[in-house]
């Protein structure tokens, strides 16, 4: 099952086209574990959740996984719209470094929820898209693709579907897949 | 050369500008106190301007490690190590195993310690107390090292959150990485003499630490060392008093790196609550640092690393004999008209000024983001409280005389006053001083020598609020919410933003 997943996951890679992914669903329908069984192998995974790290190193030979630090949340709730490319620049010459370290082109980033900044007071959906904008702007640039797994909020937009140059959108069963260029 | 360059260019000064007879020594030991304050100045710029660029990183590459927490203690209250004990298994989430390295020898002590087994820790103990601290620690490493890949160093009052290894373990992928700091918290903050020294670590822990970029040091807890590197260089020194700093020398020495990470990853700690404690640990302390002068010439660092080093020993040097040295010279020349400098006293002035304003730009820099006005105040006077134990130390090491480990107590004690008497001597002399100055100059035309009076007039007044404060501090208790206040605002983790 896993090998047929990884398999099916290779051919919806192959039929990806751009460079900036979105992954959307929903976390209690096995979100994560999906993830995992698809678009696991040979990846820089990283991860915004403490916890899963042990479960996903289990889970994965050939992927290395990263968490993102505390100090990412602190300078996300303490940042101001001025300081947003700064946020941007530093997560991307740090991605830089490692992907050059381990050697791997695909990252998979899981929870993309997690990444843009939240200033209380703010009108937080433009600082969402300024955010996606600079980031997918930069990641472009470099070699590799990179997948954001977003999960579905009902109460949200979904602004990061408006940068990236394809989106899944993860059903369950896991068999059902819609690729949208 | 650049240890020796500082006593170089006093040793010209003195020839040019002192009255040749006894009292040279003397005028050499002003030169040097203003030679060696304009020395550790410009290692702290450097230090300084590195800490501007600290960027923690974002992304931690994450890696499974068995690690062994220890906590070494002596005679220490057994609910204060439970406490720190069940922080430790909850930081580690199953990756190893805490143990307790015992040297306690009051029978009450080791009982109270056994029932923390029930915890799931384990005791380890041995027959002597051959190398204190580092002794057990290297004891430990010999009967079960090898299970371990890194090992966790804990004071009995230092406890690490829960996400403690979460944050520390990844800068151990570089193989080259031989140990990982985080900084001591003091969190205990109930009387002035804890709070003085809470703000005196400020400076060194969130820009010369921060700033050591080769060479940031183990401070002997919050430390997680890779076995191997210490295997490599036999384990902990055991024949210096602060077995941490001569060990992290000795690393550096054979090439390994250290991390160091600012970051609130204690969450408990507890400062020296009275003037004895703090005597006791700044004693320890001063003692170490000038213990590691023969390792800091013999060991192969690097150049900033060493400079870095060489400007840790140089601070022992400044804040004890040194110290002696400037307080001393006021009183000399106005209380007992005893002249040593034969120096214009403007040459004086614009000498003397670097260090002065060294001072003044610490405050400056520091006090805007880090402790404000109270802070620097609090800062100077605990360092200055220090200067008689640090000179002890200083001369302890010079003869040799060996002086045991000593555990800084953790419990405030009722001070005697006999503790406090050689300040109050102090201040009543420098004020005797000032008063006697001050008679010199209604009586004096202005010349060169009124301007040699006003300059030791202003040096003896400069200490007094200092020592004044320091007395007042030694006395002074806080409510615990006082001290809760001042750890609410001071964490700022990123300084330079």
């Amino acid at each position: 099952m896993t090998e047929l997943n990884r398999d099916f996951g290779k051919f919806i890679k192959s039929c990806i086209d751009g460079k900036i992914v979105e992954i959307t669903g929903e976390r209690r329908r096995g979100l994560l574990k999906d993830v995992i069984e698809y678009f696991g192998d040979n990846v820089l995974f990283i991860l915004t959740l403490r916890g899963y790290e042990r479960i996903l190193n289990n889970s994965l030979r050939n992927s290395i996984i990263y968490v993102i630090s505390e100090r990412y949340f602190d300078l996300r709730q303490n940042t101001d719209a001025k300081n947003v490319v700064k946020l941007v620049k530093q997560i991307v010459n740090e991605l830089v470094m490692e992907m050059k370290d381990a050697k791997l082109h695909n990252v998979v980033i899981y929870r993309a929820n997690d990444l843009p900044p939240v200033i209380p007071g703010s009108d937080y959906n433009r600082m969402e898209e300024e955010f996606w904008r600079l980031l997918t702007m930069d990641l472009r640039t470099l070699e590799g693709m990179f997948m954001f797994v977003y999960e579905k909020m009902d109460y949200k937009p979904d602004i990061l579907s408006y940068f990236a140059d394809n989106v899944i959108i993860m059903t369950h069963p896991p068999q059902v897949w819609s690729v949208l260029g | 050369m650049v240890f020796v360059a500082p006593f170089l260019i006093s040793a010209f000064l003195t020839y040019f500008f002192s009255i040749h007879n006894i009292l040279s020594v003397l005028s050499y030991l002003v030169f040097l106190g203003m030679v060696i304050g304009v020395f550790t100045f410009l290692v702290f710029l450097k230090q300084y301007i590195s800490a501007m660029r600290y960027q923690p990183a974002l992304l931690s590459r994450y890696a499974e490690y068995k690690i062994a927490v220890v906590i070494p203690i002596y005679n220490e209250d057994p609910e204060i190590v439970r406490d720190t004990a069940i922080s430790a298994l909850l930081a580690l989430k199953g990756r190893g195993d805490v143990f307790i390295l015992d040297d306690s020898t009051s029978e009450y002590i080791r009982k109270g310690i056994d029932k923390l087994e029930t915890l799931g820790v384990k005791i380890f103990r041995r027959e002597t107390r051959r190398g204190y601290k580092a002794g057990t620690i290297n004891d430990f490493l010999r009967a079960y090292g090898g299970n371990y890949d890194l090992i966790a160093i804990f004071d009995a009052d230092q406890r690490p959150i829960n996400s403690f290894f979460d944050e520390v373990l990844h800068h151990f992928s570089d193989e080259k990485v031989a140990f990982v700091q985080v900084p001591q918290a003091y969190t205990e903050l109930e009387t002035g003499v804890g709070i003085g020294a809470y703000w005196q670590q400020q400076p060194f822990l969130r820009f010369i630490m921060r700033g050591r970029k080769d060479s940031a040091f183990s401070l002997g807890s919050g430390t997680i060392f890779r076995v191997k590197a210490l295997e490599d260089v036999g384990g902990l020194d055991e024949g210096n008093i602060t077995e941490d700093v001569a060990t992290s020398v000795e690393l550096h020495g054979r090439g390994f790196k250290s991390v160091y990470i600012d970051k609130p990853l204690v969450w408990y700690g507890e400062p020296p609550k009275d003037l004895r404690a703090y005597l006791t640990q700044q004693s320890r302390w001063s003692l170490g640092g000038f213990q590691l002068l023969p390792k800091l010439l013999k060991e192969n660092l690097g150049i900033s690393a060493f400079i870095d080093y060489i400007a840790a020993w140089m601070y022992w040097f400044k804040e004890g004999p040194l110290t002696v040295v400037e307080l001393l010279a006021p009183i000399l020349f106005l209380l007992f008209d005893i002249y040593f400098i034969k120096i214009d006293a403007i040459l004086y002035l614009m000498a003397y000024t670097p260090f002065f304003l060294s001072t003044l730009i610490v405050f400056i820099v520091a006090a805007r983001k880090l402790y404000g006005f109270r802070g620097f105040i609090f800062h100077q006077t605990i360092e200055l409280l220090a200067f008689p134990t640090i000179t002890a130390s200083f001369i302890a090491w010079i003869l040799r005389r060996k002086r045991p480990f000593a555990v800084t107590p953790k419990k405030a004690e009722k001070i005697p006053f006999k503790l406090v008497l050689p300040y109050v001597t102090l201040l009543v002399i420098l004020i005797a001083s000032v008063v006697k100055g001050a008679f010199y100059i209604s009586g004096l035309n202005m010349s060169p020598f009124w301007f040699a009076v006003i300059v030791n007039i202003f040096w003896a007044t400069y200490f007094i609020p200092f020592i004044t404060f320091g007395v007042y501090t030694v006395f002074r208790y806080y409510e615990k919410e006082a001290g809760v206040k001042i750890l609410e605002r001071v964490y700022e983790p990123n300084l330079f933003s």
